[in-house]
């Protein structure tokens, strides 16, 4: 096209896959417990079949609207991608930490790290929306459903301040919320389909 | 019996099931919206007490969900603060015992639930009290503002894509100028989209509708004018902030200490 645009670079069909990569590579690169390594090669499963996934979705690039052609825009995104690539493989070390195979507990650091992530993508959106919408959050699906994720994670985290709760109970609750967030993400996108053009 | 129910108010498992049940509510609620878009819609540019007032009340099957939001956050507001004030009163002794970068650690999250009762209260102030007006552009079309002032679209412009040729004709920026007029002054402004203009309290933002059809069609795309007071704003925006920043550096501290 002789133009490069940043915003389709984050479209979350595609940035999705990669995000999760990063994040297994640098798990991968930083952790040291022997034990804990065939638990971490296992995230090639979850990065292949999102990236599988991907080729199913429709592509395309929409020319950036008023609305869209500022930097905001890869920002929000880019951090909010890489917040819920955190949120769903916490899901994914949440069923080894079921099966006793994740001791160190990397789907609460996962957690942690995609709460502090999703909060600031959600602040970026905010003032992102005010701006353009003049509303910092509207009322509609999909800022509800941010919402109704960042109140999911934010009870997550309060749960280790209950004596009689144990990091069993949280990893049920980190997988419930991995399943919350595909069923948000995906309902999204196959609406999505009958859009003709995406990626902008 | 007063000490049971601030006991019962200030207690980490009310917290962690009121925020369970917001969300629930929240996936409720955008299930809703998502079925009933027109329903809702009116309520991002009115307040909630008139929205409901005009369509909230007659339609509670649709409704309920705003209304338990509401009655939720309170609850959770006051559980904030309870939680925050009891901690922060059973930390403030010990703060010499501890240490300065101790204490910081151990205080942190009350004043992350410090800020999170500000984002809450903003919120709250920014649906019920508030200015809205929405107005189509119109050239020369004169709009009385409060204090007896006004402003006046005095010209409109709207930029289009001309490279790459797959863009061509699709709309790229619009700019308007508004002439502001008190009985003292005369001031013309810019306002372009996402830029919007800031004055005596009020924010002017152009709005534009770029759906697929104006994106292609090379037709003038509808604008508008949003002219807004918004008093809580600056007060969700930036108290989420330092919330957001407390976290980034509390969490990697909690693991040290």
């Amino acid at each position: 096209m002789g133009v490069w645009l940043p915003n389709p670079v984050f479209d979350g069909n595609y940035f999705l896959p990669w995000a999760m990569a990063a994040i297994s590579l640098g798990i991968r690169c930083f952790t040291k417990d022997e034990n804990n390594k065939a638990v971490i090669h296992s995230l090639i499963i979850p990065v292949c079949f999102f990236s599988l996934l991907a080729l199913v979705f429709p592509r395309g690039i929409m020319p950036p609207g008023p609305k869209h052609a500022t930097f905001y825009v890869p920002l929000y995104y880019g951090i909010d991608i890489i917040a819920q690539a955190c949120f769903i493989l916490g899901g994914w070390f949440a069923v080894f930490h079921l099966k006793e195979k994740d001791p160190d507990k990397l789907f609460n650091s996962l957690m942690v790290a995609g709460f502090i992530l999703y909060s600031i993508s959600q602040v970026i959106g905010a003032y992102w929306a005010y701006l353009g919408w003049a509303l910092p959050m509207h009322w509609s699906t999909k800022h509800l459903q941010s919402a109704s994720i960042w109140c999911y994670y934010a009870a997550i985290l309060h749960l280790r301040y209950f004596p009689v709760w144990n990091s069993r109970h949280e990893s049920w609750f980190a997988l419930a919320g991995a399943a919350l967030l595909l069923l948000f993400i995906y309902g999204a996108q196959i609406s999505a389909l009958s859009f003709p053009g995406m990626g902008g | 019996m007063i000490k049971r129910i601030w006991n019962f108010c200030g207690d980490i498992k009310v917290n962690f099931w009121l925020i369970f049940a917001i969300s629930i509510n929240l996936a409720l609620g955008a299930y809703f919206i998502k079925f009933n878009p027109k329903f809702f819609s009116p309520l991002n540019h009115s307040l909630v007490q008139d929205w409901f007032l005009e369509y909230g009340q007659y339609h509670p099957g649709q409704s309920w969900w705003l209304v338990l939001l509401f009655v939720l956050a309170f609850m959770l507001g006051v559980n904030t603060f309870v939680c925050a004030v009891k901690r922060i009163a059973q930390l403030w002794p010990q703060r010499k015992q501890n240490g300065f970068r101790v204490f910081s650690v151990k205080i942190a999250p009350s004043f992350i639930h410090l800020c999170f009762l500000f984002i809450l209260a903003g919120h709250f102030i920014s649906l019920i009290i508030g200015y809205e007006l929405n107005i189509p552009v119109q050239l020369n079309q004169k709009i009385a503002l409060p204090r007896g002032d006004s402003v006046e679209v005095i010209s409109r412009q709207v930029e289009r894509y001309t490279v790459p040729a797959a863009f061509n004709g699709a709309v790229r920026q619009c700019t308007v100028l508004l002439k502001f007029q008190s009985p003292e002054t005369t001031e013309i402004k810019e306002l372009r989209v996402l830029h919007p203009v800031f004055r005596q309290g009020m924010s002017f933002h152009l709005d534009v509708l770029t759906n697929n059809q104006s994106q292609q069609a090379a037709a003038s795309p509808e604008l508008k004018l949003i002219i807004k007071k918004d008093p809580g704003v600056a007060l969700v925006i930036l108290c989420f902030a330092a919330l957001c920043l407390l976290m980034f550096w509390y969490f990697p501290q909690r693991k040290k200490t």
